[in-house]
Protein backbone atom coordinates (compact mmCIF):
# COMPACT_ATOMS: atom_id res chain seq x y z
CA UNK A 1 0.00 0.00 0.00
CA UNK A 2 2.82 2.29 1.18
CA UNK A 3 4.66 1.70 -2.55
CA UNK A 4 1.82 2.15 -4.26
CA UNK A 5 1.26 5.65 -2.56
CA UNK A 6 4.81 6.54 -3.80
CA UNK A 7 4.27 5.90 -6.99
CA UNK A 8 0.99 7.80 -7.56
CA UNK A 9 3.10 10.51 -5.65
CA UNK A 10 5.80 10.55 -7.54
CA UNK A 11 3.97 10.09 -10.74
CA UNK A 12 2.33 13.62 -9.63
CA UNK A 13 6.03 14.91 -8.96
CA UNK A 14 7.03 13.85 -12.40
CA UNK A 15 4.42 15.97 -14.07
CA UNK A 16 4.90 19.02 -12.28
CA UNK A 17 8.72 19.04 -12.42
CA UNK A 18 7.91 18.36 -16.20
CA UNK A 19 5.24 21.20 -16.35
CA UNK A 20 7.96 23.25 -15.20
CA UNK A 21 10.20 22.56 -17.57
CA UNK A 22 7.76 22.97 -20.50
CA UNK A 23 6.58 26.04 -19.14
CA UNK A 24 10.15 27.37 -19.37
CA UNK A 25 10.54 25.97 -22.92
CA UNK A 26 7.60 27.98 -24.26
CA UNK A 27 8.72 31.36 -23.23
CA UNK A 28 12.21 30.63 -24.25
CA UNK A 29 10.93 28.89 -27.72
CA UNK A 30 7.95 31.94 -28.22
CA UNK A 31 9.28 34.97 -26.17
CA UNK A 32 10.52 38.11 -27.32
CA UNK A 33 14.01 39.34 -26.45
CA UNK A 34 14.77 42.26 -24.77
CA UNK A 35 17.62 44.05 -23.53
CA UNK A 36 18.47 45.48 -20.31
CA UNK A 37 20.97 47.87 -19.69
CA UNK A 38 23.58 46.84 -16.83
CA UNK A 39 24.85 49.22 -14.47
CA UNK A 40 28.87 48.98 -14.02
CA UNK A 41 29.25 46.45 -10.52
CA UNK A 42 31.67 37.34 -7.64
CA UNK A 43 29.75 35.50 -4.74
CA UNK A 44 28.70 31.44 -4.82
CA UNK A 45 25.33 30.06 -4.33
CA UNK A 46 25.57 27.40 -1.96
CA UNK A 47 23.84 24.79 -4.20
CA UNK A 48 24.58 26.33 -7.50
CA UNK A 49 27.62 27.47 -8.48
CA UNK A 50 28.91 30.43 -9.61
CA UNK A 51 27.05 33.95 -10.01
CA UNK A 52 27.73 37.63 -10.76
CA UNK A 53 25.64 40.12 -9.26
CA UNK A 54 23.93 42.49 -11.70
CA UNK A 55 23.07 45.77 -11.15
CA UNK A 56 20.79 47.51 -14.03
CA UNK A 57 20.78 50.98 -15.38
CA UNK A 58 17.07 51.27 -14.67
CA UNK A 59 18.17 51.25 -11.06
CA UNK A 60 19.17 54.54 -11.41
CA UNK A 61 16.71 56.39 -13.87
CA UNK A 62 15.97 59.52 -12.88
CA UNK A 63 12.57 58.94 -12.81
CA UNK A 64 12.84 55.49 -10.59
CA UNK A 65 14.85 57.25 -8.36
CA UNK A 66 12.04 60.30 -8.11
CA UNK A 67 8.89 58.14 -7.50
CA UNK A 68 10.06 55.18 -5.67
CA UNK A 69 9.35 56.40 -2.45
CA UNK A 70 5.46 55.53 -2.10
CA UNK A 71 5.86 51.88 -3.71
CA UNK A 72 5.52 48.83 -1.93
CA UNK A 73 7.95 46.09 -0.84
CA UNK A 74 7.57 44.20 -3.81
CA UNK A 75 6.41 45.27 -7.37
CA UNK A 76 6.43 45.68 -10.88
CA UNK A 77 7.82 48.53 -12.98
CA UNK A 78 6.22 48.80 -16.85
CA UNK A 79 9.18 49.15 -19.36
CA UNK A 80 9.05 49.69 -23.23
CA UNK A 81 12.07 48.92 -25.65
CA UNK A 82 13.54 51.12 -27.56
CA UNK A 83 15.00 51.68 -30.95
CA UNK A 84 17.96 49.06 -29.95
CA UNK A 85 15.20 47.14 -28.02
CA UNK A 86 17.25 48.54 -24.72
CA UNK A 87 14.15 48.64 -22.12
CA UNK A 88 13.86 52.68 -20.66
CA UNK A 89 11.27 52.67 -17.68
CA UNK A 90 8.05 54.35 -18.63
CA UNK A 91 6.28 54.11 -14.80
CA UNK A 92 5.56 52.14 -11.95
CA UNK A 93 2.87 49.77 -12.23
CA UNK A 94 -0.29 50.52 -10.29
CA UNK A 95 -2.83 47.51 -11.98
CA UNK A 96 -3.70 48.92 -14.88
CA UNK A 97 -3.87 47.47 -18.74
CA UNK A 98 -0.80 47.60 -20.61
CA UNK A 99 -0.14 49.58 -23.82
CA UNK A 100 1.13 47.59 -26.78
CA UNK A 101 4.69 47.34 -26.66
CA UNK A 102 5.07 47.39 -22.77
CA UNK A 103 6.42 45.07 -20.53
CA UNK A 104 6.73 44.62 -16.63
CA UNK A 105 9.66 43.77 -14.70
CA UNK A 106 9.61 42.71 -10.92
CA UNK A 107 11.37 45.01 -8.60
CA UNK A 108 12.17 44.83 -4.65
CA UNK A 109 12.86 47.70 -2.55
CA UNK A 110 15.03 47.78 0.60
CA UNK A 111 15.97 50.85 2.06
CA UNK A 112 16.47 53.37 0.12
CA UNK A 113 17.67 51.29 -3.44
CA UNK A 114 15.25 49.18 -6.02
CA UNK A 115 16.05 46.12 -7.13
CA UNK A 116 15.07 44.72 -10.31
CA UNK A 117 14.89 40.67 -10.25
CA UNK A 118 16.84 38.17 -11.52
CA UNK A 119 19.93 40.58 -9.77
CA UNK A 120 22.05 38.03 -10.50
CA UNK A 121 23.38 35.30 -13.36
CA UNK A 122 24.56 32.10 -13.08
CA UNK A 123 27.23 30.60 -14.72
CA UNK A 124 29.94 27.75 -14.65
CA UNK A 125 32.20 27.69 -11.78
CA UNK A 126 35.10 29.74 -13.16
CA UNK A 127 33.65 31.16 -15.94
CA UNK A 128 33.13 34.36 -14.57
CA UNK A 129 36.08 36.07 -17.51
CA UNK A 130 33.69 35.69 -20.07
CA UNK A 131 31.08 37.88 -18.74
CA UNK A 132 33.23 40.40 -17.29
CA UNK A 133 32.34 42.86 -19.96
CA UNK A 134 28.56 42.27 -20.34
CA UNK A 135 26.78 45.14 -20.99
CA UNK A 136 23.31 43.86 -21.17
CA UNK A 137 20.75 41.20 -19.48
CA UNK A 138 19.27 39.65 -22.19
CA UNK A 139 15.35 39.06 -21.10
CA UNK A 140 12.38 36.88 -23.08
CA UNK A 141 9.06 37.93 -22.38
CA UNK A 142 5.93 35.72 -23.41
CA UNK A 143 2.89 37.00 -24.18
CA UNK A 144 1.49 36.45 -20.88
CA UNK A 145 4.44 38.98 -19.22
CA UNK A 146 6.22 36.20 -17.78
CA UNK A 147 9.65 36.66 -18.03
CA UNK A 148 13.43 35.35 -17.95
CA UNK A 149 17.17 36.15 -17.92
CA UNK A 150 18.05 33.91 -20.58
CA UNK A 151 21.95 35.56 -21.05
CA UNK A 152 24.03 38.20 -20.91
CA UNK A 153 25.20 40.28 -24.20
CA UNK A 154 28.01 42.36 -24.77
CA UNK A 155 28.69 46.00 -26.66
CA UNK A 156 27.11 43.85 -30.18
CA UNK A 157 23.88 43.46 -28.21
CA UNK A 158 24.92 39.42 -29.17
CA UNK A 159 24.28 36.93 -26.11
CA UNK A 160 27.69 35.66 -24.82
CA UNK A 161 28.79 32.59 -25.52
CA UNK A 162 31.13 30.57 -24.11
CA UNK A 163 33.36 28.63 -25.89
CA UNK A 164 36.03 27.13 -24.32
CA UNK A 165 39.06 25.02 -26.47
CA UNK A 166 38.44 21.48 -26.50
CA UNK A 167 40.66 19.40 -23.26
CA UNK B 1 19.05 4.28 48.00
CA UNK B 2 15.49 5.33 47.29
CA UNK B 3 13.27 2.18 46.31
CA UNK B 4 10.07 2.64 44.62
CA UNK B 5 7.63 -0.10 45.83
CA UNK B 6 5.55 -0.41 42.29
CA UNK B 7 8.82 -1.00 40.40
CA UNK B 8 8.07 -4.51 38.29
CA UNK B 9 10.87 -6.65 36.49
CA UNK B 10 9.68 -4.92 33.30
CA UNK B 11 11.09 -1.49 33.91
CA UNK B 12 14.80 -2.45 35.12
CA UNK B 13 16.34 -2.25 31.66
CA UNK B 14 18.51 -5.42 30.64
CA UNK B 15 21.78 -4.01 30.29
CA UNK B 16 25.59 -5.05 30.36
CA UNK B 17 26.25 -3.49 33.95
CA UNK B 18 23.33 -4.96 35.19
CA UNK B 19 24.16 -8.79 34.07
CA UNK B 20 28.14 -7.52 35.40
CA UNK B 21 26.78 -6.43 38.69
CA UNK B 22 24.23 -9.94 38.97
CA UNK B 23 28.08 -11.38 38.28
CA UNK B 24 29.56 -9.29 41.15
CA UNK B 25 27.16 -9.95 43.39
CA UNK B 26 27.55 -13.81 42.33
CA UNK B 27 23.34 -14.18 41.94
CA UNK B 28 24.39 -15.56 37.88
CA UNK B 29 27.44 -17.93 37.39
CA UNK B 30 30.31 -16.89 34.57
CA UNK B 31 28.69 -18.85 31.97
CA UNK B 32 25.60 -17.70 32.88
CA UNK B 33 27.19 -14.05 31.99
CA UNK B 34 28.07 -15.25 28.86
CA UNK B 35 24.83 -16.27 27.64
CA UNK B 36 23.07 -13.39 28.85
CA UNK B 37 25.53 -10.77 27.28
CA UNK B 38 25.24 -12.85 24.01
CA UNK B 39 21.23 -12.73 24.56
CA UNK B 40 21.51 -9.15 25.05
CA UNK B 41 24.03 -8.02 21.90
CA UNK B 42 24.22 -11.31 19.91
CA UNK B 43 27.17 -11.67 17.80
CA UNK B 44 26.04 -10.84 14.36
CA UNK B 45 24.70 -7.48 15.16
CA UNK B 46 28.19 -6.01 14.45
CA UNK B 47 27.52 -6.71 11.01
CA UNK B 48 24.35 -5.45 11.22
CA UNK B 49 25.34 -1.75 12.92
CA UNK B 50 28.69 -1.50 10.26
CA UNK B 51 26.24 -2.64 7.08
CA UNK B 52 23.97 0.13 8.51
CA UNK B 53 26.62 2.45 8.42
CA UNK B 54 28.26 1.61 5.35
CA UNK B 55 24.43 2.57 3.74
CA UNK B 56 24.36 5.76 5.27
CA UNK B 57 27.73 6.39 4.71
CA UNK B 58 28.32 5.40 1.22
CA UNK B 59 24.44 7.02 0.35
CA UNK B 60 25.61 10.43 1.70
CA UNK B 61 28.77 10.31 -0.15
CA UNK B 62 27.20 9.91 -3.54
CA UNK B 63 24.38 12.27 -2.98
CA UNK B 64 26.90 14.93 -1.97
CA UNK B 65 28.90 13.82 -5.21
CA UNK B 66 25.90 14.64 -7.32
CA UNK B 67 24.90 17.39 -5.68
CA UNK B 68 28.61 19.23 -6.33
CA UNK B 69 28.19 17.91 -9.86
CA UNK B 70 25.44 20.06 -10.78
CA UNK B 71 26.46 22.78 -8.03
CA UNK B 72 29.23 23.06 -10.98
CA UNK B 73 26.70 24.39 -13.37
CA UNK B 74 28.70 22.92 -16.39
CA UNK B 75 27.62 24.89 -19.57
CA UNK B 76 28.65 22.37 -22.21
CA UNK B 77 26.09 19.68 -20.86
CA UNK B 78 22.78 21.22 -22.24
CA UNK B 79 19.74 22.42 -20.26
CA UNK B 80 17.74 19.05 -20.99
CA UNK B 81 20.04 16.60 -20.52
CA UNK B 82 20.89 17.77 -16.99
CA UNK B 83 17.09 18.15 -16.09
CA UNK B 84 16.23 14.69 -17.66
CA UNK B 85 20.00 13.04 -16.42
CA UNK B 86 18.27 13.81 -12.32
CA UNK B 87 14.73 12.61 -13.52
CA UNK B 88 16.35 9.56 -14.60
CA UNK B 89 17.99 9.30 -11.38
CA UNK B 90 14.70 10.35 -9.14
CA UNK B 91 13.06 7.40 -11.34
CA UNK B 92 15.89 4.83 -10.79
CA UNK B 93 15.89 5.70 -6.64
CA UNK B 94 12.28 5.21 -6.67
CA UNK B 95 12.23 2.11 -8.74
CA UNK B 96 14.72 0.61 -6.36
CA UNK B 97 12.92 1.67 -3.29
CA UNK B 98 9.32 0.36 -5.08
CA UNK B 99 11.64 -2.92 -5.46
CA UNK B 100 13.02 -3.12 -2.13
CA UNK B 101 10.02 -2.21 0.09
CA UNK B 102 9.55 0.94 2.37
CA UNK B 103 10.10 -1.62 5.61
CA UNK B 104 13.57 -2.18 4.64
CA UNK B 105 16.43 0.22 5.35
CA UNK B 106 17.89 -0.13 1.61
CA UNK B 107 13.94 1.23 0.43
CA UNK B 108 14.05 3.81 2.94
CA UNK B 109 17.82 4.99 1.83
CA UNK B 110 16.20 4.94 -1.71
CA UNK B 111 13.05 7.36 -0.99
CA UNK B 112 15.03 9.61 0.77
CA UNK B 113 18.26 9.72 -2.13
CA UNK B 114 14.97 10.10 -4.14
CA UNK B 115 13.91 13.08 -1.79
CA UNK B 116 17.33 14.87 -2.08
CA UNK B 117 17.26 14.50 -5.87
CA UNK B 118 13.96 16.53 -6.20
CA UNK B 119 16.19 19.32 -4.19
CA UNK B 120 18.59 18.97 -6.66
CA UNK B 121 16.37 19.23 -9.33
CA UNK B 122 14.55 22.28 -8.29
CA UNK B 123 18.34 24.00 -8.04
CA UNK B 124 19.80 22.96 -11.43
CA UNK B 125 15.97 24.33 -12.35
CA UNK B 126 16.49 27.55 -10.78
CA UNK B 127 19.78 27.66 -12.08
CA UNK B 128 18.91 27.48 -15.71
CA UNK B 129 15.42 28.98 -15.68
CA UNK B 130 16.64 32.64 -14.12
CA UNK B 131 13.60 34.01 -13.23
CA UNK B 132 14.43 36.30 -10.19
CA UNK B 133 11.84 34.22 -8.30
CA UNK B 134 12.48 34.32 -4.46
CA UNK B 135 14.98 31.28 -3.27
CA UNK B 136 11.89 30.48 -0.77
CA UNK B 137 9.96 29.12 -3.46
CA UNK B 138 12.54 26.72 -4.01
CA UNK B 139 12.84 25.36 -0.49
CA UNK B 140 8.53 25.80 -0.47
CA UNK B 141 8.49 23.51 -3.70
CA UNK B 142 10.71 21.01 -2.43
CA UNK B 143 9.08 20.43 1.14
CA UNK B 144 5.79 20.74 -0.40
CA UNK B 145 6.68 17.76 -3.06
CA UNK B 146 8.62 15.52 -0.53
CA UNK B 147 6.35 15.69 2.21
CA UNK B 148 3.80 12.90 0.94
CA UNK B 149 6.89 10.49 0.57
CA UNK B 150 7.68 11.41 4.40
CA UNK B 151 4.50 11.08 5.55
CA UNK B 152 4.31 7.53 4.47
CA UNK B 153 7.92 6.70 4.49
CA UNK B 154 8.24 5.42 8.39
CA UNK B 155 11.94 6.43 8.61
CA UNK B 156 13.16 9.35 11.06
CA UNK B 157 16.30 10.22 8.78
CA UNK B 158 13.43 11.04 5.93
CA UNK B 159 11.59 13.63 8.29
CA UNK B 160 14.92 15.24 9.69
CA UNK B 161 15.31 15.91 5.68
CA UNK B 162 12.26 17.39 5.16
CA UNK B 163 12.22 19.36 8.84
CA UNK B 164 15.50 20.92 7.43
CA UNK B 165 14.30 22.05 4.41
CA UNK B 166 11.45 23.40 5.48
CA UNK B 167 13.49 24.99 8.26
CA UNK B 168 15.15 27.10 5.44
CA UNK B 169 12.21 27.88 3.39
CA UNK B 170 10.83 29.48 7.15
CA UNK B 171 13.93 31.43 7.23
CA UNK B 172 13.95 32.42 3.72
CA UNK B 173 9.87 33.13 3.50
CA UNK B 174 10.10 35.37 6.57
CA UNK B 175 12.99 37.28 5.04
CA UNK B 176 12.08 37.00 1.46
CA UNK B 177 7.84 37.37 1.61
CA UNK B 178 6.17 37.78 4.76
CA UNK B 179 8.91 41.36 4.87
CA UNK B 180 8.82 41.94 8.67
CA UNK B 181 9.32 45.48 10.02
CA UNK B 182 12.44 46.03 11.97
CA UNK B 183 10.85 45.58 14.97
CA UNK B 184 9.46 41.89 14.45
CA UNK B 185 12.28 40.45 13.02
CA UNK B 186 13.41 38.69 15.65
CA UNK B 187 9.92 36.35 15.77
CA UNK B 188 11.39 33.98 13.21
CA UNK B 189 12.87 32.59 16.46
CA UNK B 190 9.89 31.47 17.73
CA UNK B 191 8.64 30.06 14.35
CA UNK B 192 11.74 27.90 14.34
CA UNK B 193 11.25 26.63 17.99
CA UNK B 194 6.98 26.75 17.34
CA UNK B 195 7.57 24.07 13.70
CA UNK B 196 11.23 21.51 15.40
CA UNK B 197 9.25 21.72 18.86
CA UNK B 198 5.94 20.71 17.56
CA UNK B 199 7.77 17.66 15.82
CA UNK B 200 9.78 16.88 19.06
CA UNK B 201 6.58 16.57 20.79
CA UNK B 202 5.27 14.55 18.24
CA UNK B 203 8.09 12.25 18.31
CA UNK B 204 7.53 11.85 22.30
CA UNK B 205 3.53 11.28 21.57
CA UNK B 206 3.92 8.79 18.96
CA UNK B 207 6.99 6.95 20.99
CA UNK B 208 4.92 6.83 24.11
CA UNK B 209 2.31 5.61 22.93
CA UNK B 210 3.71 2.80 20.77
CA UNK B 211 2.83 3.93 17.40
CA UNK B 212 5.92 4.15 15.89
CA UNK B 213 8.40 2.51 16.76
CA UNK B 214 10.86 3.64 13.74
CA UNK B 215 11.21 6.95 15.62
CA UNK B 216 12.32 5.69 19.19
CA UNK B 217 16.00 6.25 18.61
CA UNK B 218 18.00 8.51 20.93
CA UNK B 219 19.65 10.29 18.00
CA UNK B 220 15.84 11.50 16.97
CA UNK B 221 15.49 12.90 20.69
CA UNK B 222 18.76 14.70 20.85
CA UNK B 223 18.91 16.24 17.40
CA UNK B 224 15.51 17.31 18.02
CA UNK B 225 16.09 19.05 21.16
CA UNK B 226 18.89 21.32 19.43
CA UNK B 227 17.07 21.99 16.70
CA UNK B 228 14.52 23.49 19.49
CA UNK B 229 17.53 25.17 21.38
CA UNK B 230 19.38 26.59 19.19
CA UNK B 231 16.29 29.10 18.25
CA UNK B 232 15.56 29.27 22.25
CA UNK B 233 18.71 30.21 22.90
CA UNK B 234 20.21 33.01 20.15
CA UNK B 235 17.38 35.58 21.05
CA UNK B 236 18.75 35.58 24.79
CA UNK B 237 22.17 35.50 23.43
CA UNK B 238 21.91 38.66 21.06
CA UNK B 239 19.77 40.75 23.91
CA UNK B 240 22.58 40.00 26.18
CA UNK B 241 25.25 41.08 23.74
CA UNK B 242 23.46 44.20 21.97
CA UNK B 243 22.68 47.12 24.81
CA UNK B 244 20.54 48.84 22.53
CA UNK B 245 18.06 48.62 20.05
CA UNK B 246 16.42 45.52 21.43
CA UNK B 247 12.73 45.36 19.45
CA UNK B 248 9.78 44.37 20.98
CA UNK B 249 9.74 40.55 18.87
CA UNK B 250 13.35 40.21 20.09
CA UNK B 251 12.02 40.56 23.83
CA UNK B 252 9.14 38.28 23.49
CA UNK B 253 11.65 35.55 21.81
CA UNK B 254 14.05 35.68 24.82
CA UNK B 255 11.56 35.08 27.05
CA UNK B 256 10.30 31.87 24.91
CA UNK B 257 13.63 31.17 25.04
CA UNK B 258 13.59 31.12 29.05
CA UNK B 259 10.18 29.50 29.12
CA UNK B 260 11.37 26.96 26.48
CA UNK B 261 14.36 26.08 28.51
CA UNK B 262 12.60 25.46 31.54
CA UNK B 263 9.97 23.39 29.72
CA UNK B 264 12.77 21.28 27.99
CA UNK B 265 14.03 20.77 31.51
CA UNK B 266 11.30 19.78 33.11
CA UNK B 267 10.60 17.37 30.30
CA UNK B 268 13.10 15.34 30.43
CA UNK B 269 14.53 15.39 34.03
CA UNK B 270 10.54 15.03 35.24
CA UNK B 271 8.40 12.67 32.46
CA UNK B 272 10.89 10.89 30.01
CA UNK B 273 14.42 10.87 32.26
CA UNK B 274 16.92 11.54 29.31
CA UNK B 275 20.37 11.80 30.00
CA UNK B 276 21.47 12.91 26.69
CA UNK B 277 18.74 15.88 26.17
CA UNK B 278 19.74 17.54 29.40
CA UNK B 279 23.03 17.66 28.55
CA UNK B 280 22.52 19.58 25.56
CA UNK B 281 20.10 21.32 27.93
CA UNK B 282 23.13 21.93 30.37
CA UNK B 283 25.72 22.72 27.46
CA UNK B 284 22.89 25.51 25.75
CA UNK B 285 22.74 27.69 29.46
CA UNK B 286 26.35 27.29 29.53
CA UNK B 287 26.75 28.65 26.54
CA UNK B 288 24.61 31.54 27.77
CA UNK B 289 25.72 31.78 31.21
CA UNK B 290 29.31 32.41 29.11
CA UNK B 291 27.98 35.21 26.87
CA UNK B 292 26.34 36.94 29.77
CA UNK B 293 29.89 36.38 32.02
CA UNK B 294 31.73 37.64 28.44
CA UNK B 295 29.89 40.65 28.24
CA UNK B 296 30.32 41.87 31.77
CA UNK B 297 34.00 41.76 31.14
CA UNK B 298 34.04 43.07 27.66
CA UNK B 299 32.19 46.26 29.53
CA UNK B 300 34.83 46.10 32.52
CA UNK B 301 37.70 45.60 31.15
CA UNK B 302 38.57 46.89 27.77
CA UNK B 303 41.50 48.44 28.29
CA UNK B 304 43.40 44.72 30.47
CA UNK B 305 42.91 42.36 27.52
CA UNK B 306 45.20 39.80 29.46
CA UNK B 307 43.09 40.16 32.85
CA UNK B 308 39.54 40.08 30.72
CA UNK B 309 40.85 36.62 29.06
CA UNK B 310 41.88 35.48 32.22
CA UNK B 311 38.63 36.09 34.29
CA UNK B 312 37.21 34.42 31.09
CA UNK B 313 39.43 31.36 31.28
CA UNK B 314 38.35 31.09 34.71
CA UNK B 315 34.45 31.46 34.64
CA UNK B 316 34.45 29.43 32.23
CA UNK B 317 36.13 26.65 34.11
CA UNK B 318 33.58 27.38 36.65
CA UNK B 319 30.53 27.06 34.66
CA UNK B 320 31.41 23.87 33.00
CA UNK B 321 32.30 22.04 35.86
CA UNK B 322 29.20 22.93 37.74
CA UNK B 323 27.37 21.94 34.78
CA UNK B 324 29.05 18.85 35.14
CA UNK B 325 28.35 18.24 38.82
CA UNK B 326 25.04 19.03 38.53
CA UNK B 327 24.49 16.37 35.80
CA UNK B 328 26.15 14.07 37.64
CA UNK B 329 24.15 14.23 40.64
CA UNK B 330 21.29 14.40 38.35
CA UNK B 331 22.41 11.11 37.22
CA UNK B 332 22.76 9.16 40.00
CA UNK B 333 19.00 10.32 41.19
CA UNK B 334 18.07 9.35 38.24
CA UNK B 335 19.23 6.05 38.12
CA UNK B 336 18.13 5.54 41.68
CA UNK B 337 14.33 6.26 40.81
CA UNK B 338 14.99 3.88 37.40
CA UNK B 339 16.46 0.96 39.66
Amino acid sequence: MRSKIMIGLAVLIFAALNYGIYEKEQIIGKGEILLLELAPVDPRSLMQGDYMNLRYALERAEPVKAQMEEQKKRGYMVIKPDADNVAQFVRFHGGEELQAGERLLRFHKEYSRVTIVPDSFLFQEGHAKFYENAKYGVFKFDEKDKRLLVGLAGDDRKIIVVEEPEL
Amino acid sequence: MEQTPQVTLADIPANRRLVDELLAHRKIAPEGRDYALDFLTPADQWGLWISRLFLAVGSALVLCGVVYFFAFNWAKIAPLVKLSTIQGGLFCCLLGAYYYKLERVSGQVLLLSASVLTGVFMAVYGQIYQTGADAYQLFMMWSLFIFGWTVISNFAAQWILWLAVTNVFLALWWEQAALPERDMEALIFVGFAALNGLALVLREVYVARRQAAWLDRRWVRVLLTIAVLIPLATPLMIWILDDHDIGSSLKISALVGLVGHGLLYGLYRFKFRDMWPLAAIALSLCIILETLVLDFLVMNFEDTEVLMFGLMGLATIAIFSLAVLYLRRIISVMEAKHV
